[in-house]
């Protein structure tokens, strides 16, 4: 349930009463499952896919809520997309993934919310300037090049990762499998292979010199709420992101909420902060279902994602420009 | 007579250990629902990710490597010593071994598959709950799931760490692990197996502290016939024991990519 959703609403003091209650305690429904000593049962399979945007469209006010022939005409548009790329490519190109492939979120949340980020209440990220420059320089490169060594494809094209949260920002493997115990959280990430474990046990952090891909994580409960902090992220900053606010850095924190509101679906916020790249912290929520079919991606269990094991792209492509330089200079020679 | 007698007491001196050893019912961890726990950091401390078999010291195939690259002695993990391999597979092996660095897919940092994954030196920890038990290899990031009690439900398709269905023999955690690739090894020393491999393996607590791990392996495109592995994963107990991050896909992309780099000037070896 988005909150920002529920402040929008706002307009008596008793709905600010209820607000305000939303706001400090997610709805817990009686059917929520438990484990054995006495805590909200977050383990099963779970997508976060879906067809609402993480930030809000420009053009589309703050107060604006999708209508279901809205949220219709996106998921027709979002089909027709993919079935588009499943036609042959033109002569000379290579194509790329297609509809067996790709398996991105085929629905916008049924609450008609218009972005996941709800703090900041415009919806967007809120990048102090430089940063954002530097972002737009890297996302307008992604798969533009020049791709002189391995080091210039993005940490996603190395099967890396694609760094933090699970936002549902991947056009597949949106989806995730957590196994709990009173002691450690578990989150096998269908993408990469990528697993998080996260102890429970009040511990302290590891030295963040001892840098990690995903932050160094710790957990705690709050009332009927797991809060998951990371920090210690090892400084990938050379490294290339697809979306770099994701990337592994010094300075980065991150807190996630997982609050299991009923059977299906857990309410999943997470907070970042970084100074260095924005003006303030923002937090999104991104509700993870085990009802993968209501989001349109493909139900059942994580397959693994062999990434790195038949990653033929790669050297592919580094073989393509080579072969593309090759061709210039014998074109120069010939000239 | 003599002679006989004392390999034979030996032999029987070892037996009683070994079950002497063994936790009763009531010395070992459990789950609420009355299972061993097996949650846990665990690795083996034996040298048997050289190679399976028996095996002695042996100087570093990288000379640059010197003594912290030479094999470390085994006394072997197989149960009757050697992999009962056919000639053809045997040979294959051996050529495997003289050509290893460069054969051996967890050079690429390729996922190591089932059993190696459970013997390599590097931690690997247990996360058990009731109808699932995840196992995070902290090599490359690699990982299983054990699916409890799902007799049918079946792999859809062959992966590298395989399809693995568990069940409870008592105490015992039975894994049927089927589907694996056939490119993965089981050491650094060219043991192999074909994708027709299947591995029972079998999880013993027998302390709070040690898990006793064997693995029946049967695939007769290579072995005459069914064999054992068995090894002992040992516990960290130390308070702040974590796996860290081991990508190593990172470590290996000069290995693997670095000569088609512009203006490169080294090999490399590409999938």
């Amino acid at each position: 349930m988005s909150r920002c959703f529920y402040l929008t609403l706002t307009t008596s003091p008793l709905l600010l009463v209820q607000a305000i209650w939303i706001l400090s305690s997610p709805v817990v429904h009686a059917e929520v499952p438990m484990t054995a000593w006495g805590k909200p049962d977050l383990s099963g399979v779970w997508t976060t896919a879906t067809l609402t945007p993480l930030e809000r469209p420009l053009d589309v006010s703050e107060d604006k809520t999708l209508t279901a022939q809205e949220m219709s005409v996106m998921s027709k548009k979002a089909e027709e997309s993919l079935t588009a790329r499943s036609e042959n490519p033109p002569p000379g190109s290579v194509g790329g993934y297609n509809r067996e492939w790709l398996d991105p979120g085929m629905q916008a949340l049924k609450d008609g919310r218009t972005a996941l980020i709800f703090d900041p209440a415009d919806g967007r990220i809120p990048w102090r300037p430089d940063a954002k420059a530097a972002s737009d320089a890297q996302r307008a490169r992604y798969g533009i090049g020049p791709f002189n060594t391995y080091a210039d494809m993005d940490t996603g094209e190395r099967c890396l990762s694609d760094g933090i949260t699970m936002a549902p920002l991947q056009p597949y493997n949106m989806n995730y499998q957590i196994f709990q115990t009173e002691d450690y959280l578990a989150i096998n990430h269908e993408m990469y292979h990528e697993f998080r474990l996260i102890p429970l046990d009040g511990r302290p952090h590891i030295d963040p010199a001892l840098g990690q891909w995903l932050g160094d994580a710790r957990g705690y409960w709050e009332e009927d709420t797991l809060i998951v902090v990371s920090q210690g992220f090892i400084d990938k900053s050379a490294d290339y992101w697809a979306w770099p606010w994701r990337k592994a850095r010094p300075g980065l924190k991150l807190t996630e909420r997982f609050t299991r509101i009923d059977a299906e679906t857990i309410d999943y916020e997470f907070t970042v902060e970084d100074a260095d790249m924005f003006t303030q912290p923002w937090s999104a929520s991104a509700p993870m279902t085990t009802d993968q079919a209501s989001r349109g991606v493909t139900a059942g269990p994580l397959y693994e994602f062999a990434c790195h094991e038949g990653n033929y792209a790669l050297p592919n492509v580094l073989r393509g420009a080579r072969l593309a330089e090759r061709l210039a200079a014998a074109g120069e020679a010939g000239d | 007579m003599r002679s006989i007698l004392a390999p034979l007491s030996v032999a029987l001196l070892f037996t009683a250990l070994t079950y002497s050893n063994s936790a009763t019912a009531d010395d070992i961890p459990r789950t609420a629902e009355g299972r061993p726990d097996l949650n846990g950091i665990w690795q083996t401390i034996d040298a048997h990710y050289f190679n399976i078999e028996g095996h002695v010291g042996a100087p570093s195939s990288i000379l640059s490597a010197g003594a912290l690259g030479a094999v470390r002695p085994g006394l072997g993990a197989v149960i009757g010593g050697t992999i009962p391999y056919t000639p053809a597979a045997r040979a294959k092996q051996l050529e495997n071994f003289q050509d290893r660095h460069k054969k051996d897919p967890a050079v690429k940092c390729y996922m190591p598959g089932v059993p190696r994954a459970n013997y390599m030196p590097y931690p690997l920890q247990i996360v058990q709950i009731p109808d699932h038990v995840f196992i995070a290899y902290e090599f490359g990031q690699s990982s299983r799931t054990l699916y409890i009690d799902r007799p049918d439900f079946e792999a859809p398709v062959d992966t590298w760490m395989g399809h693995s269905l568990a069940r409870w023999e008592g105490d015992t955690l039975v894994v049927s692990v089927t589907s694996q690739v056939g490119q993965t090894w089981l050491d650094r020393a060219g043991n192999h197996h074909t994708s027709g491999l299947h591995v029972e393996e079998r999880y013993d607590l027998q302390s709070p502290y040690h898990l006793r791990y064997r693995a029946t392996l049967t695939d007769p495109a290579v072995y005459e016939k069914p064999w054992t592995l068995e090894v002992v994963l040992y516990k960290n107990v130390h308070p702040s024991a974590q796996l860290l991050d081991f990508r190593c896909v990172e470590f290996v992309e000069d290995l693997m990519y670095g000569h088609l780099s512009k203006d490169a000037d080294i090999e490399g070896d590409t999938p």
